[in-house]
């Protein structure tokens, strides 16, 4: 998780850099996006975790909280 | 770039308290945002729970390995938190900033009075359930839609109230409810940050500078925790709480 968002942090870093000499913002989107994302993917890895121990009602929820977040993020760019 | 210096000094300060008091940094960031630097109510709260994240990654990470996580009740609780994060993110998006810092006031004061009243409370004892009934999962569900509501809407990280469902609703040790916590922190507070993301709230180089200041800031602040009294600690930072929620008050009714 750690290691996720210092990634992210630098890859945002990197971008306003971009930013600033070549007028191209995608890279700092792409950087904050990997901070927000990794808390999702440390919980996708939980998932996977849960699954292999064939924990059904603990996978449920977090595939649950997953679906939910996800769904927030393609409601947010589409409306 | 005297304004990221301010930004960085802000974060630093903001750490050291946060590691002493046990409360996470949004409750400040947001104030001081808004009132020290003048950003936007808006700006301030995406910038914060993108922060959050940042925090609350690397607090989790810790305590992950040291397998003081309750991965069961955050996943419980995880779904209604992050609905009511990403609600909470769409209803400050639709309401005026004058509305969004009123009841920010109200909510760094219900905050304030929470700190202070721990601060001065010489006997805590806990109800501890022996046994977890239906019902009292239903209403630790219910309370944490209502904990990531506040903090999609402020910022805020929600662990003021996360906390004590865990411990008095759930009953988890102290220590598991914090570690617990901050991993459901980290994944609330993207819920929300992902909206003001995707509508371009977020200011990255606020982010950065936030982030840059805080990390160091909340180690002295561990460093220093034993050579403080965490009892003037929160008092103080209670009476800062209440100044700023007063200024919102003011700015947001006049």
């Amino acid at each position: 998780m750690r290691y996720g968002v210092i990634a992210g942090l630098i890859i945002t870093l990197a971008g306003i850099v971009i930013k600033y000499v070549l007028g191209d913002g995608t890279l700092v989107m792409v950087g904050l996006l990997a901070v927000v994302v990794t808390p999702i993917a440390s919980l996708a890895a939980i998932s996977a975790d849960l699954a292999s121990s064939k924990d059904k009602h603990g996978l449920a929820l977090s595939l649950l909280a997953i679906a939910i977040i996800l769904a927030s993020i393609v409601l947010s760019l589409s409306r | 770039m005297l304004y990221l210096l301010a930004l960085f000094a802000g974060a630093l300060g903001i750490g050291f308290v946060s590691a002493i008091t046990g409360i996470g940094g949004g409750s400040l960031m947001v104030p001081f945002m808004v009132l020290a630097l003048g950003f936007d109510v808006k700006v301030a709260v995406a910038t914060s729970l993108l922060c959050i994240v940042v925090t609350s990654c690397s607090a989790a990470s810790v305590y992950l390995r040291r397998g003081l996580i309750d991965i069961k009740s955050a996943l419980l609780l995880e779904p209604a938190t992050a609905l009511g994060a990403i609600a909470g993110a769409f209803i400050t998006l639709t309401l005026p900033a004058k509305a969004v810092k009123c009841a920010l006031g109200f909510i760094l004061l219900y905050i304030s009075g929470m700190m202070l009243r721990k601060a001065l409370a010489k006997n805590q004892s806990r109800e501890s359930p022996s046994k977890l009934l239906p019902a009292r999962k239903l209403i630790s569900v219910l309370i944490s839609f209502i904990a990531g509501l506040t903090s999609g809407m402020f910022g805020i990280g929600g662990g003021v109230i996360k906390v004590p469902v865990l411990t008095m609703i759930l009953g988890l040790p102290i220590k598991v409810a914090v570690a617990t916590s901050s991993f459901m922190v980290g994944l609330t507070a993207a819920s929300g940050g992902v909206v003001y993301l995707a509508k371009g709230f977020t200011d990255p180089v606020a982010v950065l500078a936030l982030a840059a200041g805080i990390m160091p800031g909340a180690t002295l602040g561990a460093r220093y925790m034993r050579k403080l009294d965490p009892k003037v600690v929160r008092i103080v930072f209670s009476l800062i709480l209440l100044y700023a929620a007063a200024r919102l008050l003011y700015s947001a009714l006049t």
